[in-house]
């Protein structure tokens, strides 16, 4: 019996290394590794490390076709026992850090002590990722083999290329659909070693492995730094390590899962294995699954269905009794399962027999004890979890080629039940290269890195990214953080926001001398030049064009229809409201404008000056319309509109900043409830108003290199398209972002807005937070390439919900993030998540819009007043 | 999809009634299989302590064996049969102690065997004592050489 030690030789492995335990107690199974099969005396398995599953948003047809891919592919392995291993790994917080600092164009001082700040939090938090290993038996070794090896070193790799064709075939069901697994070799093995010797540990730093074989001798680089005992009926393991600079003791405590009730996934329940993703603690799986012949099935029915009729024969004809209810229905089950063994060739009635473990550690036995409690509740009702003595035996199961240490608890399940734990399911989303924005919430907390340039760059995907919420939703708090963290990588933003609130981050140390935030409404007559704020374009744009200069010609040529149109459409807006859709003003307001220079540099003062010289057209008409025009070039809004060759924008920039920050403080919300010919002149002006505004913000980030990275961000973009300009607007930059590498963040109430655009297909990446209309929650599921109909509707009610008795202000941001990176559905991962920018407490100061009377101006009046609080 | 298991298949029902017509209760066939054998021991228990067979040692030994196969057959159950429960009690016993052998400064003087007795002859050691500075001496002149 291994494990046993003699007095005398524990006696000296405790002479030897004095206080830190040695391993020499413990005798483990697994005798070599060679590739990624593991070898004991008798047996060896081949290990794989499976591909991560996204699960969340799945719909339920497509988790049914995951969990019988999966199911299929093992009912291949009849006959053979499949191990389960499942781990985690650390979080490579600093290789991400790397990642997004090489990432960086031009990092500044501040993006480091951003940086910093997020590793900080990533370490603090224990984030990891998950690794599921599948190790399929081969069989057992012969004896001659046994023998030669211990004298032939070289044994073990002729061993293996004897049984590659078998190896061949378990390879070819392992990488099949489903299942999507890889050798683990090298690094993988490696870690599946590290991590089950020294069980329940804190992972190590793990250096790159270049090995792919060991040896007894070199698997005591895992075994030997590592103390497993227990105590007489312990309720617990104690693991001592020594891998890390300290040594370290856990205790480890390992649970059975027991009978379950009936689940049903993926319609009511989760994933069964994958639940312990939830947990705030790792937990780790170690499972070992029979998958039996038809055949076998088949004769173990049969024995059990004599059994049950034995049974009821004894109460009935011997007795004269009721037998138990039970015994009908067990009749019923064997037959029906021994039916189904003899029908259906998809393999997916197979039966199996398996043994599930789940080990949780903690320093101390209590607090172990107390993390098994929590596993146990996770699982309550449907299934009940286990805790047993033989702790010891049980904790060794997670170490590869160990025996099992008994066969209580044997778990009786048809291949689809097992597969419908989906052991890989994961919440994985986002790139690992750009800045952290939050966290998942929904099936685990896992990190979420964006690079909103990983659309266009690597994807070849758009750089367009809508921002859907209701009011409140965190919209601006969400694009706030990624301006603040990429605009500190070196990318220049441009930023249009109404309110004004983003206004803030110009003044963070951060952006100081880069950053500039200019009211639109405050500045001179003729700043929003609508011929001035379409940009001109450059013969560089098109080099990549199959005829350039031809390109370059249609696209000079469209820039003047847009500059015409643009101007159409603001001048129409400077009209009295029954002219605005009178055909015969809008004709000669066409005519004059058509007439006229529509270069960069023209001003309104041109069409004026057509529709005041032009004899074809209705004199009294013209006029009239030259009237208006010349009263909306003096009063307060519209004059931003009219250059003249003296005054106002030629076709220059704004600002001469990195990061510009355009508001539009002042200008007043429209009534949408009311009729047009009620709204007053300042609500009438605030769409055009608006709509010149994000031309203008646009205009700045043509202006930067064309390879250069760019970002823009629109708020209200339900009020920029609500004019046809507007759309037109939203439709160019959907189209431009590829090519001129930008990553346009467009906030909006109403997911319709982006979609109605025709412009879904442009999408990358997006994000949509809390929604309570039904109408748009249906556009949501659109933008998100959900389906309607099927209960994710109200998911995006549920966002970001607060408790009533919580004072804290400041509700969780939460969104559903789909990162666009491709995948399955070209889509990418779609997951919920929770933006977290904690740990920068001056971001969170600037944007930071919550009401607070104490900071009321009144009281800033008051030299040396300080709000009571106790008054408060 | 719903997804029942086997597990309830497996867990037959296993209650003796009596001989064919003769009703004499609900016996687990466990209890009919373990109570032979705790009560063999039992009786085994009597020869080796020398107690021997009387009518009092075997009604205790009785009464003693069926409560405890009573009790061995309550802790298990179809989950957990009777192999498992030995074989757990099995592992227990071999499972690997945290070592504290050479990790205290001596055992319990209370059980220590007395090398001497009060009153005997304590003789004074006659081989040359090596005093601390020896010690100290041979400690430094390892450095040196290392």
């Amino acid at each position: 019996m291994f494990g046993f030690t003699k007095g005398g030789a524990r006696r000296l492995a405790v002479a030897t290394t004095s206080r830190t335990p040695s391993s020499t107690a413990a005798k483990w199974a697994l005798s070599r590794v060679a590739g990624h099969v593991t070898f004991s005396d008798k047996r060896m398995v081949a290990w794989y490390l499976l591909e991560p599953q996204r699960w969340s948003f799945r719909t339920v047809a497509d988790g049914e076709q995951l969990i019988e891919a999966h199911a299929a592919q093992v009912a291949e392995l009849v006959g053979r026992t499949v191990y389960g291993r499942i781990t985690t790994r650390p979080y490579a917080v600093q290789s991400w850090a790397e990642a997004a600092w090489n990432n960086s164009p031009a990092p500044t001082e501040g993006f480091a002590k951003i940086l910093e700040r997020d590793q900080i939090q990533l370490a603090s938090r224990q984030q990891s990722d998950k690794l599921v290993y599948f190790g399929i038996d081969l069989g057992s070794r012969s004896t001659t083999i046994d023998l030669t090896s211990r004298v032939l070193p070289d044994v073990a790799r002729r061993e293996l290329e004897a049984i590659q064709h078998r190896l061949d075939e378990v390879d070819e069901v392992m990488a099949g659909p489903g299942v999507d697994a890889i050798p683990a070799v090298g690094n993988d093995m490696a870690w599946l070693l590290a991590r089950s010797f020294a069980l329940g540990c804190p992972a190590p730093t793990q250096d790159t492995i270049e090995e792919t074989h060991w040896d007894a001798n070199a698997l005591h680089e895992f075994s030997g730094t590592v103390h497993w005992s227990a105590e007489p009926l312990a309720q617990s393991v104690r693991i001592d390590a020594t891998t890390g600079e300290r040594p370290i003791t856990r205790h480890v405590v390992i649970l059975t899962v027991g009978r379950m009730g009936e689940l049903r996934i993926p319609e009511v329940d989760e994933p069964w294995i994958a639940k312990t993703d939830k947990l705030p603690f790792p937990a780790e799986w170690m499972f070992r699954v029979e998958v039996r012949s038809p055949e076998d099935t088949s004769k173990e029915m049969n024995k059990l269905s004599d059994r049950v009729l034995a049974q009821r024969e004894h109460y009935l004809d011997d007795h004269g009794k009721q037998p138990p209810r039970q015994l009908a229905r067990q009749a019923d089950r064997a037959s029906q399962v021994e039916d189904e063994q003899r029908s259906g060739f998809d393999g997916l009635a197979t039966r199996t027999r398996g043994w599930y473990r789940i080990a949780v550690s903690a320093p101390t036995q209590e607090e172990a004890l107390a993390r098994a409690k929590v596993v146990q509740k996770i699982y309550k009702p449907a299934i009940k979890i286990e805790r047993e003595f033989d702790q010891f035996r049980l904790a060794r199961e997670f170490v590869p080629m160990e025996p099992l240490a008994n066969t209580g608890h044997t778990r009786h399940l048809p291949i689809l039940k097992f597969a419908a734990g989906v052991p890989a399911a994961t919440a994985e989303v986002g790139d690992k290269r750009g800045v952290l924005i939050g966290y998942t919430s929904g099936f685990a907390e896992r990190p979420v890195t964006w690079d909103p340039w990983f659309g266009p760059e690597v994807v070849e995907g758009s750089g367009l990214v809508p921002i859907v919420g209701g009011l409140g939703a965190g919209k601006s708090f969400l694009a706030g953080g990624v301006v603040y963290k990429t605009g500190a990588q070196g990318v220049p933003w441009t930023v249009l926001d109404p309110s004004g609130r983003l206004g803030a981050l110009a003044d963070l140390p951060e952006f100081r001398g880069v950053a500039a935030a200019i009211n639109l409404l405050q500045s001179e007559p003729g700043a929003l030049n609508p011929y001035a704020l379409v940009p001109e374009p450059q013969l560089a744009w098109f080099r990549s064009e199959p005829d350039p200069k031809h390109a370059f010609t249609l696209a000079k040529q469209a820039a003047q229809s847009q500059r015409r149109d643009l101007m159409t459409d603001t001048l129409r807006w400077c009209l009295p409201a029954e002219d605005q859709d009178n055909p015969e003003v809008l004709s000669v307001l066409r005519d004059a404008v058509s007439r006229a220079e529509a270069r960069p540099y023209s001003t309104a003062h041109g069409v004026m000056m057509a529709l005041q010289n032009d004899p074809d057209t209705d004199r009294v008409v013209a006029s009239r319309v030259l009237r208006r025009l010349h009263e909306s070039a003096e009063r307060e809004l519209s004059r931003l509109f009219f250059a003249t060759p003296q005054t106002g924008n030629h076709g220059e920039a704004l600002s001469d900043r990195r990061m510009t920050f355009f508001s539009l403080k002042g200008l007043a919300q429209l009534d949408e409830s009311k009729p047009k010919s009620e709204w007053s002149y300042d609500e009438l002006m605030s769409r055009p108003v608006m709509s010149l505004a994000a031309w203008s913000a646009l205009r700045s980030v043509y202006r930067a290199d064309f390879n250069e990275r760019k970002g823009m961000f629109l708020d209200e973009v339900h009020e920029i398209t609500a004019v046809s300009t507007g759309r037109t607007l939203v439709q160019k930059v959907a189209t431009d972002t590829r090519k001129h590498d930008i990553a346009a963040l467009v906030s909006t109430q109403n997911a319709a807005n982006v979609i109605g655009q025709n412009i879904n297909n442009f999408v990358g990446a997006a994000f949509v937070g809390k929604t309570t209309d039904d109408e748009a929650q249906a556009h949501n599921c659109r933008l998100l390439g959900l389906p309607t109909g099927v209960g994710y509707e109200a998911e995006f009610a549920t966002l970001s919900r607060r408790s009533r008795r919580s004072e804290a202000t400041g509700t969780p941001r939460e969104f559903i993030f789909r990162d666009g990176m491709g995948g399955e559905d070209g889509k990418g991962g779609v997951e919920k998540i929770r933006i977290d920018y904690s740990n920068h407490e001056r971001l969170t100061a600037a944007l930071n819009t919550t009401a607070d009377p104490a900071k009321r101006r009144a009281l800033e009046l008051v030299p040396g007043e300080v709000p009571d609080e106790g008054a408060a | 999809m719903r997804l029942p298991d086997d597990d309830e298949i497996y867990d037959v029902d296993q209650t003796y009634l009596g001989p064919p017509g003769y009703y004499i209760g609900r016996l687990r066939y466990r209890m009919i299989a373990v109570t032979p054998v705790v009560v063999l021991v039992g009786f085994a228990f009597l020869v080796k302590t020398g107690v021997g067979f009387s009518l009092l040692s075997v009604a205790l030994t009785v009464l003693v064996a069926l409560r405890l196969s009573q009790w061995i057959v309550n802790k298990t159950t179809h989950e957990r049969p009777i192999g498992v429960l030995v074989t757990t009690f099995w592992h227990e016993l071999t499972a690997v102690r945290f070592p504290t052998c050479g990790q205290r400064a001596r055992r319990p003087s209370a059980f220590r065997r007395r090398s001497t007795t009060v009153g005997a002859e304590h003789p004074l050691p006659t081989a040359r004592r090596r005093r601390w500075r020896s010690y100290a001496n041979a400690s430094a002149a390892a450095r040196e050489e290392a």
